[in-house]
């Protein structure tokens, strides 16, 4: 296996014939569910939380600081007396925000570029994949922090940033497929038809391959939400007095020996949506893979 | 065999050549007065500009590209603006630090994902597998800082049984945690991966004959199974280490171990222009020797892959 | 000499802290002679060992200047050396951000590790007095624009070189250097001295004559100068290589990701200190690491701390949390020569808006003391205490707006965050709209000096302030028409010329009555806003030790540390 596959990131593992996979897929239902109620949770949340949540997540609450989680507050208080609960509802929508369109950017910019490169080759083939091999090597997140910490964290900087750091592996991914698809004998109809380049990738190849830019997506937003609770948690990514997940864990790290519940409730919640993103992922996969 | 040698090596340098300018580019061209990051806000607009023209920072960008990227090949990356310090020194010294925790990592990791996937992929379509499957991705999925959070609260806050941070005075014990945080999140792709290589080797033809023909499960396993899927986390290697050198940032700031990625961190704050420099470039050589090592060993092991084939 | 209103002012002083028994008759003596009483003077404060007070009685980490108590709201033991000595104490510190050089360095970890190695020719102690260091005495002539200091005899550096004039001399000469890049030096004495400004006289004293008479210059050459440090003649700037100095702690090992560590310097001059075999500082990335260290018990104590993160040492009573009043703050600037702020009453309006108990609850858990919108700390001496406090007035402020709709763009950077928050909060119940505009530091502090820095030149902005000993160092730049970190572009010749009489005036009574023209000028135009300064505080482990204090600067002192 070349260094490109291995880029790729995903296991090129696909499900294996068809004995088993009627099995698994009647195995798989309540996971499907489960991460599929977690993601509607999260999206409500982030959409609405001021109707869901009980208090206001930067009011200093009457119960007082470092309350643990009871009845009145079912996370429990920080040690500026805010209700934790109504703080991580409020965490989500900076995430589903950002998260979201960075994906959408980097889907649509990867797969022109994937597209274009899977199906010219050439020269610019070979230059653009030194380029974005030599992008690949850099450590990861290293373009998000430098320009986060010199550019400041706006959610406009951070949905480019991120954008910019996935557009190279979706590009990739779809390159490959694109060479799959271009050996084809329907692409070699349409080209004796005479038909152009633009019609081609755009009706032809673009359909067949829509599964494997949807799963990639799907992947990439897993990958975004961790991004950008790891930035918060690096203390590049919240902007003042926002709820972010990774910077309430990171501000309260401090307090693990007296007030754990503010420190893995919101941990808890990027877990669970990083997960419940990456499990529908991986049934999609299946789904589109027969 | 020579050839491909060649067009590889060919292709290597290109892609660090490249690295390179996109590193110096990001570094120097997005904006921020390092003079006045050294010395200080208070200090006089004068000396700022005198300590600008001492970092040489006047000279037109192509001249300092230049003469940075032949200092590096030689070995002199220059002194830290912050510092003051030899950059080779410093960065050598957390690139090291980053290389024992992903040694650590890579050698726990190995027999754990084999195991596993071994398991998974014997037992493909099984609870068993797709519990191990499942469980796999959910590890993925939990960011670093996430688990290493929980393991701090239970191992070392809850039952002391375990040091509160990986700081050198530890030694190995304090590297027990983050190196479980770690492996947790990189045991999910990589089982997958001899997941489905083992799934794809059961399938085969001569496979199928053999069984029916009444040779055991467990000598076959050893004598074909084992021998593909091994060459797998051999491959992930290269992916994988990119992340375990740069990408731990969250990890050593959580337990205050001094990797490469908090040099990283902290050069990019300060805009200590030779120290990230130095630090990124040295990160990307890195991965990429393993790339090139990997594929290697891929090549080594794998006798399917063949030398003369151009991708 | 003949007795001057200032030294029975001193005298007084001395005979409080004799009466409190914080200091033995030695150290008083030494302090006497430093502030050069005659002995009549001496006598007096002699007479006071064994006599007892009732306000220095109860608080035995009080201390009294000018009478008036400014005793510290202190949780902690007294420090005074009562345990066993040796030991290697454990400090925690930030990773430093700038070299780790006694010229150079300017962040507190820096300043921790080389002010144990070398020392001042005055140090500066909690209370804003000050203590001979490397100088025994200091006199003025010529109206203060003339100063002789008297150097202390017998002291060597570690390399065995003697501690003489021409090392003092030599080190100032650096410092004055106007390529020099210590910023505490340039901002100590710009205007005030220069390099030619330092000579020996034939009695082997160093002799500063000043640009301008100027009461305070003590401070400037103490500690509170923190790059003032004195250095052997040869030194040629690698400090980490070759860390000389006459301080009471050798450097023995530096490393610039772990930490660093000294041991007691046998051959100090002052017999019998310190107490400790040696000290170890560890460095952290970040705060909350820092904290978690301290909890396990892998620090013993911090250089810089935060009182939101200490909550879980509360009611822990292995821990000690020192306090200290300082003078740091964050100011709140608007400039006045663009609307809105070009009319004092929006001003105004802004300040009544705020709650500063509030503020002080909510940012500093209550240990700061507020602040009333003029640079007069009440830790200064000088400082006038009857001026109205300013509280949250909402009718005042619709009186002042008088309708008028207020909106404005605050600028600040990540450290100023939190207080950037809770003001636009507290503006907007008030009904004065604040657009947040953070910038990271680099941006804040770039750009010139002169013209477009944004700290200088934005129509708000928040700036936070390490403390200094004197007022004027932060009135005359900051307030002072032209000054060069006037933010607010403030003018008023009133507050000029008291700032000019303060810098002059020997006698104490005449500084009061400057200072009180400064605060009740700046109260009322209100161009910058104070809402609280800050008390420093320093957790220690008092299970394991005792003397470690706080210090207003954050300075580490730990000639009197013993363990437990």
């Amino acid at each position: 296996m070349s260094l490109e596959s291995a880029l790729v990131g995903q296991d090129v593992a696909v499900a294996s014939t068809s004995p088993v996979t009627r099995r698994r897929r009647r195995w798989t239902r309540p996971t499907l569910l489960g991460s599929s109620v977690v993601i509607v949770i999260w999206i409500a949340a982030a959409i609405r939380w001021e109707w869901i949540a009980p208090f206001g997540p930067s009011e200093a609450q009457s119960g007082g600081r470092f309350v643990g989680p009871g009845t009145e507050h079912l996370f429990g208080t920080d040690g500026f007396g805010r209700d934790v609960l109504s703080r991580v509802l409020a965490g989500s929508r900076p995430v589903l925000t950002v998260a979201p369109l960075a994906v959408l950017l980097a889907t649509i910019g990867g797969t022109v570029l994937g597209l274009i490169l899977g199906y010219f080759g050439g020269l610019v083939d070979g230059v653009a994949m030194r380029l974005l091999e030599a992008i690949a090597i850099l450590p990861p997140l290293f373009p998000a922090i430098l320009v986060v910490a010199l550019l400041g964290s706006s959610d406009t900087v951070l949905i480019l940033v991120l954008a910019f750091s996935f557009t190279p592996i979706v590009a990739w991914t779809v390159r490959a497929a694109t060479l799959v698809e271009r050996e084809k004998p329907f692409v070699e109809a349409a080209h004796l038809r005479g038909e152009g380049a633009g019609y081609i990738l755009g009706r032809e190849i673009l359909p067949n391959i829509a599964g494997a830019v949807v799963v990639e997506a799907t992947v990439r937003l897993a990958d975004a939400v961790f991004a950008l609770a790891t930035l918060a948690f690096i203390g590049l990514g919240a902007q003042p007095g926002s709820p972010d997940w990774g910077a309430q864990v990171a501000d309260n790290r401090v307090n693990l020996q007296n007030a754990w519940w503010t420190v893995l409730f919101p941990a808890g919640a990027v877990a669970s949506l990083v997960i419940a993103v990456s499990l529908v992922a991986d049934h999609i996969r299946e789904w589109k893979a027969p | 065999m020579i050839r491909w040698w060649t067009r590889r090596l060919g292709a290597v340098v290109i892609t660090l050549m490249l690295t390179s300018v996109v590193v110096f580019a990001l570094t120097n061209v997005i904006p921020g007065d390092v003079a006045r990051r050294i010395l200080g806000r208070e200090a006089s607009q004068a000396s700022v500009d005198a300590k600008r023209m001492e970092l040489g920072l006047d000279r037109p960008l192509v001249e300092q590209y230049g003469s940075w990227l032949v200092g590096f090949v030689r070995g002199d990356w220059g002194t830290s603006f912050t510092k003051q310090e030899p950059v080779r020194d410093l960065v050598l010294s957390h690139l090291g630090k980053s290389l024992v925790l992903a040694g650590i990592t890579f050698a726990i990791l190995l027999p754990v994902a084999l195991s596993l996937g071994l398991i998974a992929g014997l037992r493909s379509g099984t609870r068993t597998d797709r519990t191990i499957t499942v469980l796999g991705l959910c590890g993925t999925a939990t960011p670093e800082f996430v688990s290493g959070v929980a393991l701090l609260v239970l191992f070392s806050v809850r039952f002391s049984w375990l040091p509160p941070s990986a700081r050198s005075e530890y030694g190995l014990k304090g590297l027990v945690l983050p190196v479980t945080a770690l492996v947790i999140v990189c045991t999910g792709y990589v089982t997958r991966m001899v997941r489905a290589s083992v799934v794809s080797t059961m399938e085969r033809p001569y496979i199928r004959t053999a069984r029916l023909k009444g040779i055991s499960t467990v000598s076959l396993v050893r004598r074909h199974v084992l021998r593909n899927s091994m060459v797998v986390p051999v491959a992930a290697l290269g992916v994988q280490l990119r992340y375990l050198l740069g990408g731990l940032i969250a990890v050593e700031l959580l337990f205050n171990y001094a990797g490469i990625g908090s040099v990283l961190l902290e050069a990019a704050q300060q805009k200590d222009v030779p120290t990230l420099q130095a630090a990124t470039l040295i990160s990307g050589v890195t991965v990429m020797l393993t790339f090139v090592v990997s594929d290697l060993a891929y090549g080594a092991l794998d006798p399917r892959v063949s030398m003369s084939k151009p991708r | 000499m003949p007795d001057n209103d200032l030294q029975r002012q001193w005298a007084s002083e001395l005979a409080d802290l004799a009466r409190s028994g914080v200091f033995t008759r030695r150290e008083v003596l030494r302090k006497a002679s430093a502030y050069g009483l005659s002995i009549p003077l001496i006598g007096t404060v002699l007479a006071s060992f064994g006599t007892q007070t009732a306000a220095s009685d109860a608080n035995p980490g009080a201390s009294t200047v000018d009478g008036r108590s400014t005793s510290s709201p202190t949780r902690s033991s007294s420090p005074m050396s009562s345990g066993a000595p040796g030991g290697i104490l454990s400090i925690g510190a930030l990773t430093p951000s700038t070299a780790v050089d006694p010229v150079v360095g300017f962040d507190a970890a820096s300043i921790a590790i080389f002010q144990l190695t070398n020392e001042y020719l005055i140090g500066l102690n909690r209370d804003f007095t000050l203590r001979p260091q490397l100088a025994t005495e200091w006199e003025p002539g010529d109206n203060g624009q003339r100063w002789m200091v008297t150097l202390r005899e017998g002291v060597t550096f570690t390399d065995g070189t003697p501690f003489d004039a021409e090392a003092v001399t030599s080190s100032f000469a650096r410092l004055l250097d106007p390529e020099s890049p210590s910023s505490s030096a340039q901002s100590a004495f710009a205007g005030i001295l220069e390099a030619d400004g330092v000579s020996v006289d034939d009695t082997g004293n160093i002799v500063f004559e000043l640009v301008r008479p100027y009461a305070d210059f003590p401070y400037l050459i103490s500690s509170n100068t923190y790059n003032a440090v004195i250095l052997p003649t040869e030194y040629a700037g690698s400090y980490i290589d070759n860390p000389v100095g006459t301080g009471p702690f050798l450097l023995d090992s530096y490393s610039a990701a772990e930490g660093a560590t000294l041991s007691r310097n046998e051959s100090y001059w002052e017999a019998g200190k310190p107490l400790l075999d040696g000290v170890e500082f560890k460095f952290y990335q970040d705060p909350q690491a820092q904290v978690i260290a301290l909890q396990s018990g892998e620090i013993d104590t911090q250089v810089t701390s935060q009182i939101g993160l200490l909550a879980s040492l509360e009611g822990n009573g292995d821990y000690t949390i020192d306090e200290i009043e300082s003078t740091g703050l964050n100011v709140l600037t608007m400039r006045v020569d663009t609307p809105p702020f070009d009319r004092k009453e929006v001003r105004q309006a802004v300040a009544f808006a705020l709650d500063r108990v509030a503020i002080n609850e909510t940012l500093y858990n209550g240990v700061d003391t507020i602040g009333n919108d003029h640079l007069l700390a009440p830790a200064y001496p000088a400082s006038p205490t009857d001026l109205p406090q300013r509280e949250l007035d909402l009718a005042r402020v619709e009186e002042l707006l008088a309708g008028e709709e207020v909106r404005f763009t605050l600028t600040f950077d990540p450290p100023t965050r939190d207080y950037a928050v809770v003001l636009q909060e507290q503006l907007r119940q008030a009904g004065i709209e604040v657009e947040l505009a953070q910038v990271t530091s680099d941006e804040f502090y770039a750009g010139d000096q002169e013209s477009d820095t944004p700290w200088l030149f934005t129509q708000s902005n928040i700036v936070g302030w390490a403390g200094r000993a004197v007022p004027t160092q932060f009135i005359n730049p900051m307030v002072k028409s032209g000054g060069i970190w006037n933010g607010s572009k403030y003018s008023n010749p009133v507050v000029d010329t008291a700032a000019e009489t303060y810098d002059t005036s020997t006698d104490d009574e005449e500084k009061q009555a400057q200072a009180r023209i400064i605060a009740e000028a700046m109260h009322d135009d209100t161009p910058i806003i104070i809402t609280t300064w800050s008390t420093v505080i320093r957790p220690f482990n008092s299970a394991r030790w005792t003397g470690i204090t706080a210090h207003p600067s954050s300075y580490i002192e730990l000639n009197d540390v013993t363990q437990a």
